[in-house]
């Protein structure tokens, strides 16, 4: 499983254009009139999204995962070595939000901290949605599939009249987004025990 | 120990128009096996059958006497597998692909692959991407022939390459098979190639196995007899494979020790006996 890390974050690498347009936006954020660092935090989650999609989509365009079958790498593998990615980013995620928080100073250390626990946990939840079907039917049809936590999102907003109490919740984000990881990978692991590598 | 490497009994597959049909094939230890039939006949899906990339309906298939399903990591490291496309992520350089190989195989001998590349003059900075189709599929057998492996499985690694490549490669897959506990499964459809180094033929078609039979006895059993029309009309059609007749006589592939008379029969090639058998399947 190791072998499959360094390949991923050996990918990720070689991705300049991509980390370059990253830095750039988040900079954006900081520097130009009229942006705030909000929008920069926001991105954050946005690009540890894409970025983990441009893995899996380097994966596909090499067929790599029928091949990695073939070396002494078993399905499970497969899977726990891209949650174990994830987590790397959402570590990065996490550390970024801080690092910003901090470098804009508008908020206290604690605020900082929540603000970037949330911004994680959030990332986390989308990501556990996105994972098992792209295991299943590969990154380009999976994409919708990141529409469902956003919709469940809206429709709270719209249908809960009073958002206050939803927010008081907001606390348990970061337990939810565990626990939502944790099914995402087992429902991954079905899913991928199934799948027709062709 | 078994006596096969590997044994597939009564395979099924089926898909939307397309089945693998009841295959049968035993492949021994110590011999090369080359897999062939024409293109969609079923061959790179029954090799992604014994790999356990796809599952089967029904039937039997074990590698060193164990089943494949599910196929376990100790069973991978015993089998080198050279896929018809090349699968490793195109930016990253062969310096990368080998620390991949290294943290992916328990088994995987570092100098013996430094030593492949440098037999293939393979550059470690050059990135998969600048790499000749010849060097990728060289690369891809560095890799399999890394890693301990006792079973190779190839599927079409010839195809597309110049002949002095294929002849390195043909090379190699003599110097694996001097151990005797090594195999190999060659599935290829340049048939000069596997005439030259097989000890078996496994001739699939349309997803049934037409034969699975040692090369030998399938030169020795059959030839490409030569005649005109009219010596063609005494002989026994019972013997006859397949014909191919034309305005100054014909050609057919026949059992030649059944065939009494003076004729002109040449020796068959594996080329030959399948496309006759093909010919006569098909009619």
């Amino acid at each position: 499983m190791r072998g499959l890390i360094i390949k991923d974050l050996a990918n990720m690498l070689t991705q300049k254009r991509l980390l370059l347009i990253i830095g750039v936006l988040i900079l954006s954020g900081l520097l130009i009139p009229g942006m705030n660092a909000d929008f920069a935090l926001g991105l954050i989650s946005t690009i540890s999204i894409i970025v983990l999609l441009t893995l899996f989509s380097l994966d596909e365009l090499s067929n790599w995962n029928k091949y990695a079958l073939t070396m002494g790498l078993s399905r499970k593998d497969l899977v726990l070595s891209k949650y174990i990615i994830a987590i790397i980013f959402l570590g990065v995620t996490f550390l970024l939000a801080v690092i910003l928080g901090i470098i804009v100073g508008q908020r206290s250390p604690g605020e900082i901290i929540t603000v970037a626990g949330l911004i994680a946990s959030s990332t986390a939840v989308i990501i556990s949605f996105l994972l098992p079907p792209i295991f299943y039917i590969g990154v380009q049809k999976s994409k919708l599939f990141i529409m469902i936590p956003i919709m469940i999102m809206a429709l709270l907003g719209k249908y809960i009249p009073d958002i206050s109490h939803v927010l008081a919740y907001l606390k348990y984000l970061p337990l939810l987004a565990v626990a939502l990881l944790l099914i995402s990978i087992q429902v991954s692991l079905m899913l991928i025990a199934k799948k027709e590598f062709n | 120990m078994n006596e096969y490497i590997l044994e597939i009994k009564d395979l099924n597959k089926k898909y939307d128009g397309f089945a693998i049909k009841d295959l049968n094939l035993q492949l021994p230890y110590g011999c090369i096996m080359g897999f062939i039939g024409e293109n969609g006949a079923g061959k790179s899906t029954t090799i992604k059958l014994i790999l356990n990339l796809i599952n089967s309906d029904s039937g039997e298939i074990t590698l060193f006497g164990e089943q494949n399903f599910p196929l376990s990591k100790k069973l991978k490291e015993n089998i080198g597998v050279v896929l018809d496309e090349n699968s490793f992520p195109q930016d990253l350089s062969v310096n990368t692909i080998h620390k991949i190989m290294k943290n992916s195989f328990k088994n995987w001998n570092e100098i013996k692959f430094n030593n492949y590349l440098k037999r293939f003059t393979l550059p470690l900075d050059k990135k998969i991407k600048d790499l000749s189709r010849g060097m990728k599929m060289k690369l891809s057998l560095a890799i399999a022939l890394s890693h301990q492996a006792k079973l190779l499985i190839l599927d079409e690694a010839t195809s597309g390459l110049d002949p002095i490549i294929r002849d390195e490669i043909l090379d190699l897959f003599m110097e694996f098979i001097q151990d005797e506990s090594h195999s190999i499964l060659v599935s290829s459809h340049i048939m000069s190639d596997l005439e030259k180094i097989s000890d078996y033929i496994a001739f699939i078609h349309s997803g049934e196995m037409v034969f699975c039979e040692e090369k030998d006895k399938l030169i020795e059993k059959y030839g490409l007899l030569k005649c005109s029309h009219e010596e063609f009309e005494t002989i026994d059609k019972a013997y006859v494979i397949g014909q191919r007749k034309h305005s100054f006589g014909v050609e057919a592939l026949i059992k030649k020790n059944m065939i009494k008379g003076n004729f002109q029969i040449e020796a068959a090639g594996i080329e030959d006996i399948m496309l006759y058998n093909v010919k006569e399947i098909n009619s």
